[in-house]
């Protein structure tokens, strides 16, 4: 972690040392915000894959809709603050911040994908076209984010392989 | 059955008389406390006011909005029961009226803020479920039973609902980010689940809406889908902002020290009464939270934690 680099406003007196796990939370709400923007932002209103309501599903699937598109906009807040929290007080780990939002970002998209688009049938990513490639790509991408993430869980080796090698 | 509103009339009875008559009535009376507390040679940030002259503004402009079609009676139903609550609450009606009631006024505004009966009240375990139970049965005794039907054959249970809707989003948007003393304000955490649990539900309403081509004579599927998608979006909006609120409160107080403390009914004598104490005053809003939240609490003269049993009786003995 880069010490004293950025001149601290505020909160600069206090202890300039790592806080990993509300680094890991910061990044993981940031993370599940991320995905339910993409998912909001990307798959219903410009591209107009995901439907509102297919009807296809029990209503029991509405309360984790609601969950993921109310949450989404609430943990994306709550993700920034903490994180403006951690610059403040000087400590950010980014390696575990990188690590939560792969969690939180791949976590929610398997999550998305296979509970709430196949178990629930809450809608599927498209209509009218061959689903499984969508249905893969979409798993995959939230998969290899999820194993990424647990591997930047591991300590760093002493070299400072910070927050970089994720892609 | 939509043939049921097709002759109804644009507006619920005297609900924009009210809401007009409340919003300038709360208008007048913010604006003179205001003049007092200034003719006093105190200082009230101009931010709160804003917040009082849009919440009023979004109450009025929420009682012309026209109920057809569907859309219609969404975007009222957000300005006023969810905008304009949260406005009003960010302005800070009651820290306002401690700072300029004459003496006798203030003393009964402090026995009131004081009282066993708010302190029961506020404490987290009965307010969070009183405030989510208000927000979430009220919407859905509304619009998923056949009260919104009635509400509109009927103008005086209309006006009686939003009447009713609106001192809930009031209590809901006071409880999370209101300004004003109180003998309990609940955490950042609490606060953030209440707001998780009633925006949720309110996503699930608006699905259920769109889902079962509800409320009952609404409009035809196409007014029902529109409405209820606004109310899906726009409710999500107002619900961030809440949170926005929420965290930034949060944040402002990690500058000061590590917890908010529990209790933050001001020292009245103090906070509301000496001009000493004025200065903290000067910068914006963030003072009517924090000051209010971070001031040290003189505690009433009999300790509320010893009510009666403990010591006396042993004396006694």
């Amino acid at each position: 972690m880069p010490t004293d680099d950025t001149p601290g406003r505020g909160g600069a007196r206090d202890r300039p040392v790592g806080n990993p796990s509300r680094s890991l939370l910061s990044g993981a709400l940031f993370g599940i915000g991320v995905a339910a923007f993409l998912d909001e932002m990307v798959f219903h209103q410009l591209l107009r894959w995901h439907h509102f309501y297919d009807g296809a599903g029990p209503d029991v699937g509405l309360i984790s809709d609601g969950l993921f598109h109310a949450g989404g906009w609430i943990a994306t807040v709550v993700g920034l603050f903490l994180f403006a929290d951690l610059r403040r007080r000087r400590s950010t780990v980014p390696r575990r911040v990188w690590a939560g939002g792969l969690l939180g970002w791949g976590g929610f998209q398997v999550y998305d994908g296979l509970f709430q688009h196949k178990v629930l049938r809450l809608h599927q990513i498209r209509y009218d076209v061959a689903l499984w490639p969508y249905d893969l790509a979409w798993n995959v991408a939230g998969g290899l984010a999820v194993v990424v993430g647990v591997l930047l869980l591991r300590p760093a080796r002493p070299a400072g392989a910070g927050a970089r090698g994720t892609s | 059955m939509n043939h049921a509103l097709v002759g109804a009339p644009p507006t619920f009875g005297a609900l924009p008389v009210l809401a007009a008559v409340l919003a300038l009535g709360y208008l007048w009376a913010y604006l003179t406390a205001v003049r007092r507390v200034l003719r006093r040679g105190r200082r009230w940030p101009a931010l709160p006011v804003a917040c009082a002259l849009a919440g009023c503004a979004t109450l009025a402009a929420a009682a012309v909005v026209p109920p057809h079609p569907f859309v219609g009676h969404v975007a009222g139903h957000l300005l006023m029961t969810m905008l304009a609550p949260l406005l009003l609450a960010l302005s800070a009606s009651v820290l306002l009226a401690l700072r300029a009631a004459p003496p006798a006024p203030h003393r009964v505004l402090v026995a009131t803020l004081r009282s066993r009966m708010l302190r029961t009240l506020t404490r987290p375990a009965v307010m969070a479920p009183l405030v989510v139970t208000l927000q979430v049965g009220g919407l859905a005794v509304f619009y998923l039973t056949p009260l919104f039907g009635l509400a509109h054959e009927h103008p005086w249970l209309g006006t009686l609902v939003h009447l009713h809707m609106f001192l809930a989003g009031y209590l809901f948007s006071w409880y999370l980010v209101g300004r004003d003393p109180r003998p309990h304000r609940p955490s950042t955490g609490t606060a953030l689940g209440v707001l998780l649990v009633v925006a949720v539900a309110h996503d699930v309403l608006a699905k259920l809406l769109y889902s079962r081509q509800l409320p009952t004579g609404a409009g035809d599927p196409a007014q029902i889908e529109a409405g209820a998608q606004l109310l899906y979006y726009g409710g999500t909006a107002i619900e961030t902002v809440i949170a926005v609120v929420l965290m930034a409160d949060w944040y402002r107080r990690g500058a000061r020290g590590r917890r908010a403390p529990a209790q933050d009914l001001p020292d009245t004598t103090v906070v509301a009464r000496a001009g000493s104490r004025a200065a903290p005053d000067t910068s914006p809003a963030t003072t009517i939270s924090t000051s209010t939240a971070i001031r040290p609490l003189s505690r009433p003269k009999c300790s509320p934690r010893k009510p009666m049993s403990g010591g006396p009786t042993r004396n006694a003995r």
